[in-house]
């Protein structure tokens, strides 16, 4: 590579990383100290020219941490009872809540909406059909659809 | 509740935090713990360094490991490594911060030491410097601080720094020696100007 372009590059990596060719990226180093070995005044030059702001960069100020910080920190660390994972566990067991919001049982909300759709359709559609029919007929439908023979039908008990 | 195995350290790779980031999901205290003395000084400094403020800087590591704690359990080990990702968390939240700060300017110097001590001068002299370094810092442009603050202060590779800003290596490059040309200019209007007073 042509001295030109080497000293450019080398420039570039001084001006973005620094004189301090340890920070520059890894794959460029070995050609970094090869670039400094062979021309050595030329790469101090560069260098020094970048000492100044890693001088002003190292003097800017450095926080110490508290330790009542850390504590702090610490204390908002759930118990084991409220760790999401803990959490999880807990509601993937089937219980009564689970039954009215599967959610909690890991069937998302659009899944609770779908079987709630097919529930109300199937009961709609059944009772729809059975309200257009006689008396006989309707139990029928719904002894067919529920398998019980024993309806509040019209607004009055019957039973097949 | 999941154990953590030896697949998991294979899984994490290069990543020491990974088994940490496991167990926290477990809700194992003691490897909090260690998480946070491995790297609440790192978040400190950072925050520190965009805000320049060490009060706001605190906060914004706690903002951090609360967000650990709440999505340790969503952790992917081999995607990136955890601390780039807390690096990030960090450095958003420190955008936040600064969007709505009113005033991001400060002339105030830190409390000066005992000035009747020996070498009393020096140290008044190094505060200032320090406090003008952090001055010019604050007049750059956010992500060119953050780009000086991962690769120059926390030491961070280049390529670790660009994922934490989520950016490419060249377009960090560019961050770095912009923000290092910037630095320079106020740096050289201001402490020139202190420094003959």
């Amino acid at each position: 590579m042509p001295l030109a372009m080497i000293k450019k590059k080398f420039l570039h990596l001084s001006q973005t990383y620094g004189n301090a060719i340890q920070r520059w990226p890894e794959d460029v180093q070995e050609s970094a100290h090869a670039f400094l070995q062979k021309h050595p005044d030329l790469a101090a030059k560069i260098l020094d020219a970048e000492k100044d702001i890693d001088t002003a960069l190292a003097s800017a100020p450095r926080q110490e941490v508290r330790p009542a910080l850390e504590a702090q920190i610490l204390r908002s660390f759930p118990t084991k009872t409220q760790t999401p994972v803990a959490q999880n566990h807990r509601s993937r067991r089937w219980s009564f809540a689970t039954l009215l919001w599967p959610q909690n049982a890991g069937l998302p909300a659009w899944g609770m909406a779908l079987v709630l759709m097919l529930v109300f359709g199937f009961v709609g559609g059944y009772t729809g059909y059975a309200y257009t029919l006689d008396r006989t007929s309707a139990t029928e439908v719904l002894s067919t659809a529920f398998g019980s023979d024993d309806y509040f039908l019209f607004g009055e008990e019957t039973s097949t | 509740m999941r154990k953590y195995t030896g697949q998991d350290r294979h899984r994490g790779g290069n990543d020491p935090d990974t088994v940490l980031v496991l167990r926290i999901a477990n809700g194992e205290q003691a490897a909090a713990s260690e998480l946070v003395s491995r790297h609440l000084s790192k978040m400190v400094a950072l925050a520190r360094h965009m805000l320049g403020d060490a009060a706001e800087a605190e906060d914004v590591a706690q903002e951090v490991f609360m967000k650990v704690w709440q999505t340790a359990h969503k952790w992917q080990p081999g995607k990136a490594k955890f601390e780039t990702w807390m690096h990030r968390v960090a450095i958003n939240a420190c955008y936040d911060r600064l969007r709505r700060r009113r005033e991001i300017y400060t002339d105030q110097l830190p409390d000066h030491p005992d000035e009747d001590s020996p070498g009393a001068d020096q140290i008044i002299i190094e505060a200032q410097l320090s406090q003008q370094v952090e001055d010019a810092m604050m007049h750059l442009p956010a992500r060119q601080r953050a780009a000086l603050s991962l690769c120059h202060l926390r030491e961070m590779k280049n390529k670790d720094a660009a994922r934490a800003l989520e950016i490419s290596v060249e377009a960090l490059e560019s961050l770095l020696a912009r923000g290092r040309r910037g630095l320079r200019k106020h740096l050289a209007e201001h402490v020139t100007a202190m420094l003959e007073r």
